[in-house]
């Protein structure tokens, strides 16, 4: 079993990940992800010379959307159709308060952070 | 009409139900009512729920029942639930969909589960997470939209590994859900919840994903039927998503037919989800003609580098299970061949590259600034730190550092993009292998449930759990997992089948002609019935 991955190595990609990490998680996470290596190792056996990658394993039927404004509201029509209906993108804009009704913080209409500027 | 005993009731399957609904033999409401009363009478030790959300369940019920019997609406026939596509919403006094003949879905007040990783317009989605506890999405996933559209009662949100990532539940924040043959042993996962709700009869319908197994693998150890789709068959659109180029949802279901309906009622092409494929719905029909035709001439492989003999780590009465099969599958006239897939003893590698990048980079939003909880910090980077450092689970972190390492700079071709030259690999071995036989066969999983805490400590060990199911998740193909009688410890044992990509009527057919020939389970061991 090598020891691929040192604590120091793990606490510079919590930082690159944005996770703030005990001492005891950094020691068992270098140890797990040690043990996790030699799967990952292996692929270096093969001769991957002249073999594309795959990105995503089916082919496509069509990447790209259909150029229709989404909208807010669904219309109130009862009538209304509602699967495969001719604009599929009618209701998917969200009001300013569905859209901030999960946010920790909230004030004018905007998302509240702490001060983005300062120490560290 | 005559009263129906509601155990009588949560014993029929989908199919069973539909048929009763249809001759007017029982009510929708009496129907999500059986199944709440066994939820409240089971669910306390199972834990199979996160969240359970009867009013909108018996409101959902109502509807259907009123429109029957005050609006006198039909319902489709069963045969045409891969056709059925909802036109209009009726008033509002009764808001149930029809189509264009103005009939109801044939399986409208059939109840389902749905994942907690599938969002929900109004009802809290966690994820298995801490991060997301107390979320209420303001939107719903494309394939909770069909449910609605179909009349189907939700009757809760299913619990699981956080964000998915596990093999036993151990990992979500809400608690283990138990497995229903052996409350001391796990139920699977991550969609260890589906399975079990569905193996205990607290649903007689759910909605599970799939990234590397956590449809099948659950199913296998549980007992159930559970099925994942060609990758994009199924909108993506609306789940809160692990590796975007691996996951799929999928039906979980007591029978394969039951699977087949639920599929066809999820299953579109969505314009919201660029990975969506326009695959016809023909699953039911597939599976109706599976189990009225046979399993004579079909072509199927046996995988044999996943058969159990020689690799290590598969139970033994695991692999005597599967050979009995096999001869099950000869006798009934089915040609039996070996297939080698040579690359797939690198798909765990390869996954465990894939994987954790995708998580890396999709889990990034998870930050407390627009939706789930939040730590506070003297800053916005040191709050979204201490947000992560405490919120998330110790094996969503795993994934995540590992993820990061493997994206990072100067590692990227490395790590990353040999793992998708790998992909390739073994895309082409299914290829050819699909060019020799209909469908492959496999042990869904290496071995029966584990007890709980016995992988816990190894992540290797919980990771080797999946080696059968993550090959199919690299190459995009379906897999399906059916009960394959009793192995070790007198517990549960899958069936893996496997066809190739957009061919998931295959399954059907295949599936549901040999679960004909298998052995019928028992109830589950620790489950009484009302």
């Amino acid at each position: 079993m090598g020891e691929h991955f040192t604590t120091e190595g793990i606490v510079q990609l919590s930082k690159l990940a944005r996770i703030d990490l005990c001492d005891d998680e950094v020691v068992r996470l270098a140890s797990d992800l040690n043990i996790i290596n030699d799967s990952i190792e292996k692929l270096q056996e093969l001769n991957l010379e002249g073999v594309e990658i795959t990105a995503s394993p089916t082919t496509l039927d069509g990447t790209l959307r259909e150029d229709i404004p989404a909208t807010v509201h669904i219309p109130a029509d009862a009538e209304r159709a509602v699967d495969g209906a001719s604009n599929p993108y009618e209701g998917d804009l969200l009001e300013v308060d569905a859209a901030l009704s999960g946010a920790p913080s909230e004030q004018d209409n905007q998302f509240v952070v702490p001060q983005i500027l300062g120490e560290e | 009409m005559k009263m129906n005993l509601a155990a009588d009731l949560i014993k029929c399957t989908a199919y069973e139900l539909a048929e009763k609904l249809a001759s007017g033999q029982v009510r929708a409401r009496e129907i999500v009512d059986a199944y709440l009363a066994q939820i409240e009478k089971l669910d306390d030790k199972l834990n199979a729920y996160i969240v359970t959300t009867p009013e909108s369940a018996r409101l959902v019920a109502d509807h259907v029942d009123l429109a029957v019997e005050k609006f006198e609406l039909k319902r489709a026939a069963l045969e045409e639930v891969g056709t059925w596509k909802a036109t209009k919403v009726l008033g509002e006094n009764c808001s149930v969909a029809v189509d264009d003949k103005g009939e109801l879905h044939p399986l409208a007040g059939i109840p389902v589960a749905v994942k907690d990783v599938v969002v929900t317009k109004g009802i809290q989605t966690t994820a298995g997470s801490k991060i997301l506890e107390d979320w209420i999405p303001p939107y719903d996933a494309t394939l909770v939209k069909k449910l609605k559209y179909a009349g189907m009662p939700i009757l809760g949100k299913t619990n699981m590994d956080e964000f998915a990532m596990g093999s036993s539940t151990e990992h979500s924040a809400y608690g283990d859900t138990r497995n229903p043959w052996d409350f001391e042993r796990i139920p699977g996962g991550s969609g260890g919840g589906s399975a079990a709700a569905v193996g205990a009869f607290e649903a007689p319908l759910a909605i599970g994903t799939d990234t590397g197994g956590s449809i099948r693998q659950p199913a296998a150890v549980t007992g159930t039927v559970g099925v994942k789709p060609t990758y994009g068959a199924v909108s993506r659109y609306g789940l809160v998503a692990l590796a975007s180029s691996l996951d799929q949802a999928g039906p979980v279901a007591k029978t394969v037919l039951d699977a087949a309906l639920l599929q066809d009622i999820i299953q579109d092409y969505d314009p919201h989800d660029s990975t969506s494929l326009a695959v016809a719905r023909t699953n039911t029909a597939s599976a109706l003609a599976g189990a009225r035709g046979g399993l004579e001439g079909a072509k199927i492989g046996v995988i044999k580098e996943l058969n159990g003999g020689d690799v290590e780590g598969f139970a033994p009465l695991v692999k005597k299970q599967f050979d009995e099969v096999v001869e099950k599958l000869k006798s009934a006239g089915a040609l039996i061949t070996e297939v080698s897939l040579p690359h797939v003893e690198y798909a765990l590698g390869a996954y465990y590259l894939i994987m954790p990048s995708e998580a890396s980079s999709n889990l990034a939003k998870f930050d407390g600034v627009r939706y789930g909880q939040r730590v506070s910090g003297q800053t916005a980077e040191k709050m979204m730190c201490n947000t992560r450092g405490e919120k998330l689970g110790d094996e969503v972190k795993r994934r995540i550092i590992l993820g990061t390492y493997a994206l990072s700079s100067g590692y990227y071709d490395a790590y990353y993009a040999t793992a998708q030259k790998v992909r390739t690999l073994i895309i082409q071995d299914f290829e050819n292998a699909f060019k020799q036989v209909d469908v492959l066969i496999s042990p869904s999983t290496p071995t029966v449930a584990f007890k709980f805490g016995d992988k816990l400590a190894n992540p290797l060990a919980m990771y080797l759990n999946d080696i059968t199911t993550i090959p199919a998740n690299l190459a995009g193909i379906p897999g399906m997992s059916i009960p394959g009688g009793l192995a070790e410890d007198d517990l549960p044992m899958g069936i893996q089948l496997l066809s190739s990509a957009r061919n998931d009527g295959k399954l059907y057919e295949v599936g549901a002609a040999l679960e004909k020939v298998l052995p019928k389970l028992s109830v589950a061991r620790e489950v009484s019935l009302l």
